[in-house]
């Protein structure tokens, strides 16, 4: 192998499974220092693709390379030389940090003599230092994916294959993450890495796009966004999905997606098009907002191409049945509300007096790191967790006492699907629907209400197992409502779910809203926090902020956030952190975001900079901070005082 | 084989048993329960067979007879009755399992050299037990005749005349028949199965389960280096358990061991190692916990106990059966103990055991590496 090698190169591979064809005829090559993005909905066969390039599965035709060995007939080679992380947490539960960092040094045949300077450097990087001792089963989300990580880089492999390594991780641990591999393709690692998330797409030196195996589309992030045919506006407004609604009434026949708190409509006329909705949302007095002409994200792209090849992948919920707008009859008493909630586990707190109120028929977001104490406020909620003091009441029902009753009068859908994979679509509804007491026609009708809402007509005696994930996560959602209890709680629902089906699953979300349901929901994806009405952000066991997401972005978050675009951000961060007028920087889409005290001010220095380097610099703006700024200064600042304290 | 990944593996399956405190005690506690109710309860011996009389001569002589009865320590004399429905009360009852009946000219017939027949019936729904205590039975009418014998020839003072017959039976390896004596080797044996082969017949299933196989597949380890290791630590505690049940054999249950006590566990050790890789084997091609679990104690521990000449003797198995014994391991390893144990003999005389043990344990050891593939499906 020469230096102009490719570190991966894949010819023609196929992977056939009996009657499905998982990948067909991929080609693609990732050199030195490069990093090579694979997205794609659910069940595309970026997990195949992955596996086969790793050498741990067969390909049926085709050829893929690593380092110059085959991967089928050189395995022993291809394994020394990369490292994989699977999807699955991969690491020992009982083993605590160190003893699984040890036991892949011993696999890799690192040396003995200065591995611990390794190691320590390692865990430096990730921050994972305090945690040597830690049994990896008692790691929060974001830092079990950091320790894979760490024990996948203690030998330094020439590959590195990730598995949608970022899945149920919160932005902070994202970013730490993503740093890691910034440094690694500095070092000349080739990194090919499969993920549900696009921004981390846009960050990629390429892109390829997986559908049903096939690879549509790759190169650049910048190239592809060329090929799209429209153009992009963008509907900026504190009701994003009332504006969407809207336009979506007037230009049925653009396409319009909902991104946070923007719509974006592609469209081949952008004056004509912006002047309608100009028109419109003046007419109906919706309140502030801006409508602006945007270069297209790689979603858009994504989006626009699904839309092309027709892979939609369920019905719409818009069948469901007449949506009851005024919802069901307001009792006038809040949903949810609780008092210094506490819960302990021994020494530890995990939930610590925390306090809030939900009204009736909100969309009540639920956010925080890895390990805040989410899932365990979640189960005290549901009457599924004993409080350890504090109390309050769920549905009117007190949580101290009346557990059962709270039991009867809620949905909950946890991040472990509860279905059962080797019974049919209508078998999992008829046991929970035998659970929930549901009989005769009362089951038959909520039956067909949760085929049609799963948008699985025609597939009722399918295998579960057979369904793909969007699919899945929606029949699960329906089984945990099929009582139309009036608070549904869904614990990272969307987690690892493609951006398609994670909007379909919103869109059920809405729905429901419509119709009077509570939902109460918790999520790492921050444009999803941007739907609810309301939010509550917890670190430690403790809330640090709570309100619209709105009132979060202007009132909580004072911060000036300037947005830097120019082309490849991730090698030009360094340039902007290290400059005195700008406080943090971190990667945010295709661009950098700089949080700074005194706009003027930094806004030159940046611009000194790039010209003292002779680097490109498209724009540097002031704007609205998005969820993710806000989230992660929040959540760096709790973590400064900590360490403060 | 690279021996730093195999130890690497090894430390790390250590690690698994030591954090994990329920297997480490099913591990230890469980050959120990074995062994006490093996040791105790599957005793073949008989004693203080409850026993009803009825006494129909009541003279001194059917008196001697039942002292005779009363003084051995195989029958316990319970009651004392004058009829037949009392006997049978107590037969059916269960109170006995042995009804006697002296007949009325039981002295006469004594003293005039008559035969006399006195009827002893058993409660045949415990059939090994019932035919032991008939033998006994029997063996005490023999006593009891002989010593009758005796005497009428010491009062006809011409003793020389009438000399029976004297078998004089010498029982070898086991002189006063304990079945103990050979219980307790074919313990170690069951307790190696069930140890064995419910230890590893989880460790590769519960890899694929948590999905923790397809990061260590992706890894430079190789199938030696994954399937010895993760034996090494099964096989350190499978050495304590015959270690502890032999001592327990020596010092609770007196089980003399006459042969060498190295080649005890030298052929444990052999045996040991076909039923870990066994246990292996399924944990592999099972691929999930339980069923491998089960499938390694039901196909181990049952024939281990049924078919191994451990309970039932194999030369009195139907012919069928008998064949099948052949290829059960532990019928080899049985066989080994109790001639290390009770004969002292060693591999001079029992070499063709020791080979077919071996060759067993070598085809498991291959086996479950070729089934062992690093991909997935």
């Amino acid at each position: 192998m020469t230096a102009s090698d490719p570190a991966v190169d894949v010819q023609g591979l196929t992977k056939q499974f009996d009657e499905l064809t998982a990948v067909r005829d991929l080609n693609l090559q990732v050199h030195a220092g490069e990093i090579f993005g694979l997205v794609g909905p659910d069940g595309a066969g970026k997990t195949t693709s992955l596996r086969m390039m790793a050498g741990i599965m067969e390909p049926s035709t085709g050829v893929a390379r690593i380092a110059g060995c085959d991967v089928v007939t050189q395995t022993t080679r291809v394994k020394d030389a990369i490292a994989y992380m699977s999807q699955k947490f991969g690491l020992y539960v009982d083993l605590t940090v160190e003893e699984n960092i040890d036991f892949y040094a011993d696999l890799y045949g690192v040396p003995r003599k200065g591995r611990r300077k390794q190691i320590e450097k390692l865990l430096d990087f990730s921050a994972m230092g305090p945690f040597k001792k830690r049994r990896a089963g008692f790691l929060s989300g974001g830092m079990k994916q950091k320790l894979q990580l760490v024990c996948a880089l203690i030998h330094t492999p020439t590959v590195l294959l990730l598995d949608e390594p970022t899945n149920g991780v919160d932005p902070v641990s994202r970013r730490d993450f993503w740093r890691i591999l910034y440094g690694l393709l500095g070092e000349g690692v080739a990194i090919v890495v499969a993920t549900a998330y696009l921004d981390e797409a846009e960050r990629c030196n390429r892109v390829g796009l997986l559908n049903s195996g096939e690879l549509l589309v790759q190169g650049p992030p910048s190239e592809l966004k060329q090929l799209m045919p429209e153009q992009i506006l963008t509907v900026q407004s504190s009701k994003p999905r009332m504006i969407y609604n809207l336009v979506r009434e007037i230009l049925p026949d653009q396409r319009n997606t909902l991104f946070g708190d923007r719509v974006h409509v592609a469209t081949k006329e952008p004056k004509k098009v912006a002047q309608k909705i100009n028109d419109l949302l003046n007419a109906k007095a919706v309140g502030e907002y801006s409508v602006k002409m945007e270069p297209p994200t790689i979603e858009d792209v994504f989006v626009g191409m699904m839309a092309d090849t027709g892979a939609e992948d369920g019905g719409s919920s818009d069948e469901a049945g007449p949506a009851r707008v005024n919802g069901a009859p307001s009792t006038g008493r809040p949903a949810v509300q609780v008092e210094k909630l506490t819960r302990s586990f021994g020494s530890f707190t995990a939930v610590d007096r925390i306090s809030f109120t939900v009204p009736e028929g909100q969309i009540f977001g639920f956010l925080g790191p890895n390990g805040a104490g989410k899932s365990t406020c979640i189960r005290m909620l549901c009457g599924l967790l004993q409080p350890s003091s504090g109390g309050g009441s769920v549905a009117g029902y007190d949580i101290m006492t009346q557990a059962e009753s709270i039991k009867q009068n809620i949905g909950y859908m946890s991040q472990k699907f509860s279905l059962y994979d080797d019974l049919t679509v209508e078998e999992n509804i008829d046991f929970y629907g035998g659970i929930y007491g549901l009989t005769g026609s009362g089951l038959a009708d909520r039956k067909s209400w949760a085929i049609t809402m799963s948008g699985l007509n025609g597939r009722q005696r399918s295998m579960t197992s057979l369904l793909s994930g969007g699919w899945k996560q929606r029949l699960a959602m329906a089984c945990a409502v099929l009582h139309e209890p009036p608070i549904v709680f869904l614990d990272e629902p969307t987690s690892g779910a493609d951006p398609l089906s994670r909007r379909r699953f919103w869109d059920l979300i809405y729905d429901m809203a419509d119709r009077g349901v509570t939902v109460f929901v918790t999520t790492h994806y921050m444009e999803e926090a941007e739907y609810c009405d309301r939010l509550v952000m917890i670190y430690s066991g403790k809330v640090i902020a709570m309100g619209t997401p709105r009132e979060l972005k202007t009132a909580v978050m004072k911060d000036t956030v300037l947005h830097i675009t120019c082309p490849h951000p991730q090698d030009r961060l360094g340039l902007v952190e290290q400059l005195p007028a700008v406080r943090e920087a971190a990667l945010f889409g295709a661009g950098i975001h700089a949080v700074v005290d005194d706009e003027h001010a930094a806004v030159s220095a940046i611009r000194n900079a790039f010209e003292k380097e002779r680097r490109r610099l498209d724009g540097v703006e002031k704007i609205v901070p998005g969820m993710e700024d806000v989230f992660v200064s929040l959540v760096e600042a709790e973590q400064q005082n900590g360490e403060a304290v | 084989m690279n021996l730093r990944r195999l130890w690497a593996v090894a430390r790390k399956e250590f690690i698994h048993i030591v954090r994990d405190w329920r297997s480490l005690i099913m591990a230890i506690a469980i050959p120990v329960i074995l062994v006490l109710l093996f040791g105790y309860a599957l005793t073949m011996d008989l004693k203080d067979v409850p026993t009803v009389v009825w006494d129909q001569s009541r003279t001194t002589r059917s008196r001697d007879f039942l002292s005779l009865v009363q003084g051995s320590p195989y029958f316990a004399l319970k009651g004392y009755y004058d009829n037949y429905r009392q006997l049978q009360q107590d037969l059916d009852s269960g109170k006995a399992m042995i009804a006697m009946v002296i007949p009325h000219d039981f002295a006469e017939g004594v003293m005039s050299g008559r035969p006399v027949t006195v009827q002893v019936v058993a409660d045949g729904s415990d059939a090994n037990t019932a035919r032991l205590a008939l033998s006994y039975a029997v063996s005490l009418g023999m006593i009891y005749s002989q010593q009758v014998t005796i005497k009428q020839v010491a009062l006809q003072g011409s003793g020389s005349r009438i000399v029976p017959v004297e078998l004089v039976p010498r029982v070898w390896y086991n002189a006063d028949l304990r079945s103990q004596n050979t219980i307790v080797p074919g313990i170690i044996a069951v307790v190696m199965v069930v140890v064995a082969s419910m230890l590893t017949s989880i460790t590769v299933a519960k890899e694929w389960e948590l999905g923790t196989m397809e990061q260590l597949i992706s890894t430079p380890v190789r199938v030696p280096e994954l399937v010895t290791g993760k034996v090494i630590p099964y096989f350190v505690i499978g050495m304590l358990d015959v270690a502890v049940a032999a001592a327990m054999g020596q010092w609770l249950f007196d089980v003399p061991l006459r042969g060498s006590p190295g080649l005890l566990f030298g052929v444990s050790a052999v045996f040991l190692v076909g039923a870990l890789f066994y246990g292996m084997l399924l944990s592999i091609g099972l691929k999930t916990q339980v069923l491998a679990n089960q499938a390694a104690l039901i196909s181990g521990f049952l024939p281990a106990l049924m078919l191994s000449g451990f309970v039932f003797a194999i030369e009195n198995m139907p012919a069928v059966i008998r064949v099948l014994t052949y290829i059960i391991p532990a019928r080899y390893f049985i066989a080994l103990l109790r001639g290390i144990y009770l004969k002292g003999v060693g591999l001079e005389v029992m070499w063709l055991n020791g080979l077919l043990l071996s060759i067993y344990a070598l085809i498991m050891v291959v086996a479950a590496h070729r089934k062992l593939k690093l991909k997935l499906e």
